[in-house]
């Protein structure tokens, strides 16, 4: 699973990560069959902003790029500061990303722009592999 | 500018430059598990809805 945690990044890399990040669920997922018609996601992710208030943008981007795999959304304000302190995640990062596999974290990476996109593909299909 | 000096400003840069990338590392690591979290899903698989992961 991938979490994409957004900061203080600016919309038009958050759109970039979006449509990669969709591109790359939709390549990795629904590959396994568990039978009775249901299929196993091999891959999930998450773009998830941090503030509130940038839910309209978080639409946005979700409409623009077409999202269909990727799950968008933002963190509850009475619930952010939570969430941010279990994660430890930075008030000054852009964005924060965290590969994982069984609820173990396998990757971490710190303000993430789509042209080093390819080091999350690479850390995710590494977990995937394990 | 002389040389040394220009080595010492660049090993300075990069020293700095470091100390910020660490900086904004998240204090949770590699290989620690992952805390749930609560999310309001605005788009895909379970759009609308507001939820607990893990």
């Amino acid at each position: 699973m991938i979490q994409v945690w957004i900061g203080k990044d600016e919309k038009a890399n958050v759109a970039a990560l979006a449509a990669k990040l969709e591109k790359l669920v939709k390549e990795r997922s629904g590959g396994k069959d568990l039978g009775d018609g249901e299929q196993m996601d091999l891959l999930r992710a998450f773009l998830v902003f941090i503030e509130a208030s940038r839910k309209e943008e978080a639409e946005q981007i979700a409409k623009e790029q077409k999202v269909e795999c990727l799950d968008v959304g933002y963190l509850p304000e009475k619930r952010k500061q939570v969430e941010v302190d279990a994660y430890g995640v930075k008030a000054e990062a852009k964005n924060t990303v965290f590969v994982h596999k069984d609820a173990r974290v396998t990757a971490v990476f710190v303000d993430v722009t789509e042209k080093d996109f390819e080091k999350i593909v690479k850390a995710a299909d590494e977990a995937m592999k394990k | 500018m002389s040389y040394g000096r220009t080595v010492l400003l660049a090993a300075g840069a990069a020293l700095a430059f470091q100390a910020g990338a660490e900086d904004l590392a998240p204090g949770l690591p590699v290989g620690d598990m992952v805390p749930a979290f609560h999310l309001v899903d605005v788009a895909g698989p379970d759009a609308g809805a507001r939820f607990s992961l893990m």
